[in-house]
């Protein structure tokens, strides 16, 4: 069944979440409606369930990844040209050091934005964006079958949105 | 308490994005007299490059000069942004929200424009291929991963690309906001850095967990990068006066100092410059002071046991290199009088203009203490780098003091130029104040009764 995007515009939080609670009583299940704000309101506030993510699993991979190849530079580079200076080792473990600490650190930071890139699911091509979010205004989008959309756009209006529209 | 009103979130994006969606009378002229100057440092950099090193005053035994010490000075305000945006994010502080962007695009800026120097220095800088990377398989040239030359680019270009992509994170959610407002190939552009941004609780949850998370890796590469810079002079066995063993601190502490007065003098100039008197407002300016009081007085205390440390061991060289530094002596140029100058501007002068609350709000007596710390740290640096090389060594037949030529003075001034022309074009195109971060600062605020007065709280979540 063909769906229906239809975005409710509050002014008020609470109303906002109101609305949530409402659909949610109707039957509309919560994967199928979401808050859109222009700032990050404390979790829970809109009534919207706890978010699980795994996002630190990814800093300790990097870690991980970026220690093996900076030991595997570290290592390799100078036995494969062993120079003699100054009677100091090949293989020096204070240098090694330097390096494994700065490449674990740059593979923790990289695994970490792919992590996020990924967990945000980027959908370039059609986001669901108003101007008028980005004003203060809160979204709430649903997404609905064509026989439940007038029921959803009653729902959003009595509670207290300021603009329906369908998308 | 915090001052300022809150302000409606329409307000906050016309005034935040005025400086992109309109174009100051003053802009552009500005931009192009400051690309002139990186213009004419450029071919100076030409000539250099195809005459060689010996139109600048670099010599036999001072090799380390104007570049160096410039390398040094960006590498230590580059420390600014990780300073203010990661510790205080952690920390959860209110009044970083206007400084944390500036602070950060000023570290990427200030390292880049950093890593140009060494280049440029080298005299040959195509040869620097052979001495990082990438590995000259064909030849068998492999460079010597047991110097600290190569750990120091390693570590910047690891400070650099962490801070890139904090900066990316961070910026995704102003890109949304002004995807929505722009149209033709700006809004493709921004469409695509917005990654398909909606705003929903999730993509702000993991926003804000990705900016922690960032911020915490973020500090030990930004404790270690000039930790490194400082064994770049440590580990030169030959010279005297580098291995203190507070060098690392030492070198850390005094780019913060730099650093977060950089981005003072940064936000007081933006304040002015777009008319955001009420993003950065006395408050923020009055806590940055008063942060820089404790900052400058940490690094003061490592100036003093660098030199003490010195002196201690008694050791012929070492005297030496301090007689230079703080004696009058035979020597062309009087360090001893700039080594009282540098102190002077770096720690005492600044540091009594921020103890009054009253001088720390006003913003002209703040712009000329950052100033005044940041000409002083130059002339640090500098008073750490060239007398050591200067001193008459053992066993050494010829020496040389250090005077530094046009070539040199053009390209260290240009490297200023430079910055300042990246971070307008910067302001032209992104928000250099966080639109959100101010709007999430709003919405957390309230007024509370104490007793007899009226007190503005900000909620926060633990």
């Amino acid at each position: 069944m063909a769906t229906q995007a239809i975005l409710g515009l509050f002014d008020d939080a609470s109303a906002a979440a109101d609305a949530g609670d409402a659909l949610k009583s109707a039957g509309i299940p919560e994967s199928d409606y979401n808050f859109l704000t222009d700032v990050p309101y404390p979790e829970g506030a809109l009534g919207e369930g706890m978010e699980r993510h795994r996002l630190y699993v990814w800093p300790l991979l990097g870690g991980l990844i970026g220690l093996i190849v900076s030991l595997v530079i570290g290592g390799i580079t100078p036995m494969a040209v062993p120079m003699t200076i100054a009677e100091k080792p090949i293989l020096a473990m204070p240098p090694l050091a330097v390096i494994c600490y700065t490449g674990a650190l740059l593979g923790a930071i990289l695994f970490t934005v792919v992590g996020v890139i990924m967990a945000i699911r980027p959908n370039v091509r059609n986001p669901m964006s108003d101007d008028r979010i980005s004003q203060g205004l809160i979204g709430l989008l649903v997404n609905a079958g064509a026989d439940q959309s007038p029921r959803v756009t009653a729902i959003l209006n009595e509670a207290g949105a300021v603009d329906v529209t369908a998308r | 308490m915090q001052e300022g009103k809150v302000l409606p979130a329409a307000q906050i994006n016309r005034d935040l994005l005025r400086s992109i969606l309109e174009t100051p009378r003053w802009f552009w002229p500005v931009v192009s007299l400051l690309g002139a100057i990186v213009l004419a440092a450029s071919i100076t950099v030409g000539i250099m490059i195809n005459t060689g090193l010996g139109i600048t005053g670099l010599n036999y035994k001072v090799v380390w000069g104007f570049f160096i010490t410039n390398f040094v000075f960006w590498i230590g305000i580059s420390h600014a942004g990780v300073m203010l945006s990661a510790i205080l994010r952690l920390a959860k502080a209110e009044w970083r929200r206007p400084a944390t962007r500036a602070a950060e695009v000023l570290t990427i800026f200030s390292l880049m424009t950093a890593m140009i120097m060494p280049i440029i220095h080298t005299g040959r800088p195509w040869r620097i291929l052979y001495w990082a990377f990438p590995y000259d398989f064909a030849r068998g040239i492999w460079p010597n991963i047991r110097t600290p030359l190569v750990w120091d680019p390693s570590a910047i270009l690891t400070y650099l690309t962490s801070s890139t992509l904090f900066v990316i994170i961070a910026l995704v959610p102003d890109f949304a906001v002004l995807r929505d407002r722009t149209t033709g190939w700006p809004k493709l552009v921004y469409t695509l850095l917005a990654m398909g941004w909606e705003g929903n609780p999730r993509q702000w949850k993991l926003q804000i967990i990705a900016g922690v998370l960032l911020s915490a890796l973020i500090l030990p590469v930004f404790v270690s990068v000039h930790s490194i810079v400082s064994w770049d002079f440590g580990m030169a066995v030959a010279i005297k006066s580098w291995h203190s063993t507070v060098f690392a601190p030492y070198f850390v502490v005094g780019a913060v100092h730099s650093g977060v007065s950089a981005v003072v003098f940064a936000m007081i100039l933006l304040r002015w410059a777009y008319g955001w008197q009420d993003y950065i407002r006395h408050e923020h300016i009055d806590a940055l002071g008063r942060l820089l009081i404790v900052v400058a007085t940490g690094w003061f205390y490592f100036l003093v046991m660098e030199i003490i440390f010195g002196i201690y061991g008694l050791e012929g060289d070492e005297l030496a290199v301090r007689a230079l530094q703080f004696l009058p002596g035979d020597y062309g140029v009087a360090y001893n009088v700039w080594m009282i100058v540098f102190v002077g501007i770096t720690y005492f002068l600044p540091v009594i203009l921020w103890l009054p609350k009253a001088w720390r709000r006003n913003l002209w007596i703040m712009s000329a203490a950052c100033i005044s710390v940041n000409v002083g740290m130059w002339l640090e640096r500098y008073l750490l780098f060239v007398p050591g090389q200067a001193n008459k060594q053992f066993q050494t037949f010829t020496w040389n003091d250090y005077l530094p030529q046009w070539p040199e003075a053009l390209i260290v001034g240009a490297t200023f130029a430079f910055v300042s022309m990246l971070m307008l074009l910067f302001s032209r195109v992104f928000p250099l104040v966080p639109l959100y971060d101010i709007k999430e600062g709003d919405i957390l605020r309230t007024e509370m009764q104490v007793g007899r007065r009226t007190l503005t709280a900000t909620f926060r979540e633990d």
